[in-house]
């Protein structure tokens, strides 16, 4: 079996967190897709801590990955009530139009 | 009293007592059902298990389990929190009773949010201080959202929500790195790991780094302060009652247990950022509320500028800063307590407003109110013989002895900027001419937690500030 180098997982996870933050900022129309590009943040950081936990020969970090994957999914629920009773109240789900609080 | 639980368990039976009971008062919510009489049956058993767990933080023995630790530190903090959350029981009364929303999932979700927030206190892994945040944001997330018929709230709740996940992600991101650095997760092994690191590694620094944005977030420290006005206006005044003081504490406590226990080793890498962060929050804190015309937002703004001041307290590393904290923490929720029971008494015509304008006057009509916010905005301006120029006063003794003199005069300029917002408050309500009166607040819970609040912010200099002083200065030691 030929072995990875650990500074490639690295380089993927830094990647896949750089396209979920800049998901975030750059995102000029819709709240579905923030919400897509938390979920690429959060894997990311699995893939990390997956890698991280082979090169130190320590399983905590699998199972730190194990508590990020339910806490990735109840986040998920809890950002999908929220964004149906807001498109109850707006009509839309259009990130530019959420400027109700401003000042 | 706890003899019953195995030795495994003592340190965690204040948060397993705290969680079994909100799970049950959750059942019985559901299987009992009374639309009319929701409010009492829901507000008194809840400022009841509050009082529990008070009391079994209290009389809780002092031990170390893998993940979490019970040790005089956290109980301090706790009990803080817990009193907080208590306060925002009792404000939420006179609310509920005004607009009812007939919701009893805000008691609910504001138990869960203390389990959370218990947890991060006694947190001494990064894996436990993970998730008692996240238990505390994602219950924070649904209580700013809890009018969901109303745009403002649920808008509240969505910003709160996009940003509190991404910082969750920024979290998550140093703590991996930190992880790949030093190997373990554990605040203990982290100090030996660091120690015996040859080289200086550049993954341990950049994870500190997003590890302080994660918890920056939270705390709403400028440059991440972006989420705080909005939720604080858009969210119900209850909410924002409980926003204002309880998360705070375990953010400033969890965060000193991680500094200085975890990342003791590490003291240069993290001081200078939070020497960034305290400048930047003091500053938006100051000129941030300049312009602001709600009431809401005006505070919000404010407690960005304390967060900075009690950062600035940090991030001199020394045992005198983490006293310095506590008193400023002490005098913040207080002033705060108060200042929230100002807001949810200032109606008209049997409607909540939360203008500044609509404050005019108000001395006249209602002096007791006028007289109480005025010391509140008198105390967080710093001025002296109210409680807040004395934890100004202690914060920058402690910073002056640490020789940060740039941070100082940066403090200093910002508190007499800020000054310049609270005093216009102090202006509308004494000296412009009366448009209508506030109606006379109904509810007497309310009017006796501003009362006191009022006279102890007053009275604070004369009496317990020695011996508040002195229990801080001893207390320092008791962080390992």
């Amino acid at each position: 079996m030929m072995l990875i180098p650990t500074t490639h997982y690295m380089i993927l996870s830094a990647i896949l967190f750089s396209i979920g933050i800049a998901g975030i900022f750059l995102n000029r129309r819709n709240i579905i897709v923030i919400l897509m590009s938390i979920e690429l943040v959060l894997l990311a950081v699995n893939v990390n801590f997956v890698a991280f936990s082979q090169a130190h020969h320590d399983l905590k970090g699998q199972v730190f990955t194990l508590f990020i994957l339910t806490v990735a999914a109840a986040e998920a629920a809890i950002g999908l009530a929220i964004l149906v009773i807001y498109f109850r109240a707006r009509g839309n789900v259009n990130s530019q139009a959420a400027h109700e609080l401003q000042g | 009293m706890l003899s019953f639980l195995p030795p495994a368990l003592l340190p965690y039976a204040p948060i397993l007592f705290l969680a079994t009971a909100t799970l049950l008062l959750l059942v019985a919510r559901v299987v009992v059902k009374n639309g009319s009489a929701s409010l009492p049956m829901t507000a008194l058993p809840t400022s009841l298990i509050i009082a529990v767990t008070i009391a079994l933080v209290y009389a809780q023995p002092f031990v170390n389990v893998p993940m979490l630790t019970a040790d005089a530190f956290g109980q301090t903090f706790t009990l803080l929190m817990l009193s907080a959350a208590l306060c925002a029981v009792f404000l939420s009364v006179a609310y509920e009773q005004a607009e009812p929303t007939r919701q009893f999932e805000f008691y609910i979700l504001l138990l869960l949010a203390s389990v959370g927030m218990m947890l991060m206190l006694s947190a001494t892994d990064l894996l436990s201080l993970y998730i008692g945040i996240e238990l505390q944001s994602l219950s924070l997330y649904v209580l700013a959202a809890l009018r969901r018929d109303t745009l403002k709230s649920t808008e509240a709740g969505l910003k709160y929500f996009v940003l509190g996940a991404l910082s969750s992600g920024l979290l998550l991101y140093g703590i991996s790195l930190v992880y790949g650095a030093l190997g373990t997760t554990d605040y203990s092994t982290m100090v030996i790991a660091s120690q015996q690191l040859t080289a200086p590694s550049p993954m341990l620094v950049v994870g500190i780094v997003f590890i302080l944005c994660g918890i920056a977030f939270k705390l709403s420290a400028a440059p991440f302060h972006m989420w705080t006005p909005d939720v604080y206006q858009g969210a119900p005044t209850s909410v924002t009652a409980f926003f204002a003081v309880a998360p705070k504490v375990a953010a400033v406590g969890a965060l000193l247990r991680l500094l200085y226990v975890g990342f003791a080793e590490n003291a240069d890498m993290w001081q200078q950022i939070m020497i960034v962060l305290a400048a930047l929050s003091m500053l938006v804190g100051a000129f941030g509320a300049l312009r602001q015309q709600n009431i809401k937002r005006l505070l919000a703004y404010s407690s960005i500028g304390h967060i900075g001041f009690m950062l600035m307290a940090i991030s001199v590393n020394k045992d005198a800063g983490i006293a310095a904290v506590l008193f400023y923490l002490l005098v913040y929720a207080v002033m705060n307590v108060g200042a929230f029971g100002c807001v949810l008494s200032m109606r008209k015509n049997g409607q909540y407003v939360d203008s500044i304008r609509d404050l005019a006057g108000v001395s006249k009509t209602n002096p007791l109110f006028a007289y109480s916010l005025a010391i509140f905005m008198l105390s967080m301006a710093g001025i002296p013989i109210f409680a807040g120029f004395l934890s100004k006063l202690y914060v920058f003794q402690v910073v002056l002895d640490a020789k940060l003199y740039t941070l100082a005069v940066i403090g200093v300029l910002s508190s007499v900027v800020a000054a310049a917002y609270y005093l216009r408050v102090c202006k509308v309500m004494f000296f412009d001419a009366n448009e209508s009166a506030l109606d006379a607040s109904p509810c007497p819970v309310t009017k006796t937690i501003v009362v006191v609040a009022a006279v102890a912010n007053t009275v604070f200099i004369v009496y317990p500030a020695q011996q508040v002083f002195a229990f801080c200065e001893r207390w320092v030691s008791t962080l390992q």
